[in-house]
C-alpha cells in the first residue's frame, strides 16, 4: 500500500512541489518576520522621538514662565522708576539680568535674532544699573523717562521672543 | 592687551555699519550707542582727546555675555594699526546714531506719505 503511494508521489514530482512550496513560506514568513521587526524598532523610535519632544516642550514652558517673570519684573522696574524709588531699582536690574542669562543658558533652540535680543537686553539692563548707582552715590536723578523707554523697547522684544517660545510649544506632535 | 584684535574689531565695525549690516541701538547717554550679538555686544561713544581737548576720540566698548565690560579702547590706542582710524570712526559714529534712532527709516517714510499725499492733492484739485 505504501509503494503505490510512493511511486505516485515520485511521477507527479510532488517532493519537489512540496520543497519550493516549503521555502516558500519559509522566504515569507521571513519577510513578515523583518517586517515586524522594522515595524517594532519604528515604533521604538517613535516613543523614543515623542519622549525627546516631551522633554523639549517642558524646557520650552520653563522658559516661557523665566521669561514672563522677566518681563513683569521689567514693568515693576519702570514703576520703581517712574516714582522715583531707585534705592530699589539697581537689585531689581541685577535679578532681571541674571532671569535673561537663566532663559539664555536653559533654552538651547533660541534662534540668532533671539540671543541678540537677549544679549542687547542683559547689556542695557547692566549698563542702567551701573548708571543708576553713579547716580544714587553722586546724590543726583537719573533720567526716569531715558530709562523707562529703554526697559520698554527691550521688553518688547523679549515679548516677541516669548511669543515664538510659546507657539513652538506642542508643535512637534502630529495629529 | 591685544591690539590686533582690537584694530580687527574697530574695522569691521566700521566696515558693517557702512554697509547697514550690523543694527546700532540707542542707550542710556545720548551719544553711546550699542550692537549685540549673540554672546556679546559693543558700545561705541565719542570721548574728548585725552592730550587735546579740542580733539574727539571714538571709545570701543567691548561686553561680554553677561553685560561685563571686558575691554575699552579708543581709536587713539590702535592708530599705529589702523591707518586713519579716526576718520574711519569718525563716519561711522553718525552712521550708528542715525541706525540707532531710526533715522533714515522715519526720512524714508515721511517722504512715501508727502509723496502720496502730494499726488492726492493734485489729484483733488480742480484745476
Amino acid at each position: 500500500m505504501v509503494e503505490p503511494a510512493t511511486s505516485t508521489i515520485e511521477q507527479l514530482s510532488l517532493g519537489d512541489y512540496a520543497s519550493i512550496i516549503g521555502l516558500i513560506i519559509t522566504l515569507v514568513g521571513f519577510a513578515v518576520t523583518i517586517y515586524n521587526v522594522k515595524k517594532s524598532r519604528s515604533s521604538s523610535e517613535q516613543a523614543k522621538e515623542s519622549v525627546n519632544k516631551m522633554q523639549s516642550d517642558l524646557r520650552r514652558i520653563d522658559t516661557v514662565t523665566d521669561l514672563t517673570s522677566a518681563i513683569n519684573l521689567a514693568d515693576e522696574i519702570k514703576t520703581l522708576q517712574r516714582t522715583n524709588a531707585w534705592e530699589l531699582v539697581p537689585e531689581k536690574y541685577s535679578e532681571l539680568r541674571k532671569k535673561l542669562i537663566s532663559v539664555r543658558e536653559s533654552e538651547k533652540a533660541l534662534n540668532e535674532d533671539h540671543q541678540k535680543f537677549i544679549q542687547g537686553s542683559i547689556t542695557q539692563f547692566s549698563s542702567s544699573e551701573k548708571d543708576i548707582d553713579v547716580h544714587l552715590k553722586n546724590k543726583t536723578s537719573p533720567d526716569s523717562s531715558k530709562l523707562n523707554f529703554l526697559v520698554s523697547k527691550h521688553a518688547d522684544n523679549l515679548q516677541s521672543v516669548l511669543v515664538s517660545l510659546k507657539v513652538e510649544i506642542g508643535n512637534n506632535y502630529e495629529l | 592687551m591685544s591690539y590686533e584684535k582690537l584694530a580687527k574689531i574697530a574695522e569691521l565695525l566700521y566696515e558693517r555699519t557702512k554697509n547697514n549690516n550690523i543694527k546700532w541701538e540707542a542707550t542710556e547717554s545720548h551719544d553711546v550707542f550699542q550692537a549685540s550679538f549673540s554672546h556679546s555686544s559693543v558700545r561705541i561713544e565719542e570721548t574728548q582727546n585725552k592730550f587735546n581737548r579740542h580733539e574727539t576720540d571714538i571709545e570701543i566698548t567691548v561686553i561680554n555675555e553677561d553685560g561685563e565690560v571686558v575691554e575699552q579702547f579708543t581709536d587713539e590706542d590702535i592708530s599705529e594699526l589702523l591707518e586713519k582710524s579716526y576718520q574711519k570712526n569718525g563716519g561711522y559714529t553718525k552712521k550708528a546714531r542715525r541706525d540707532a534712532l531710526g533715522v533714515d527709516v522715519t526720512l524714508d517714510e515721511i517722504i512715501e506719505v508727502l509723496s502720496s499725499t502730494d499726488n492726492n492733492l493734485i489729484d483733488d484739485d480742480d484745476f
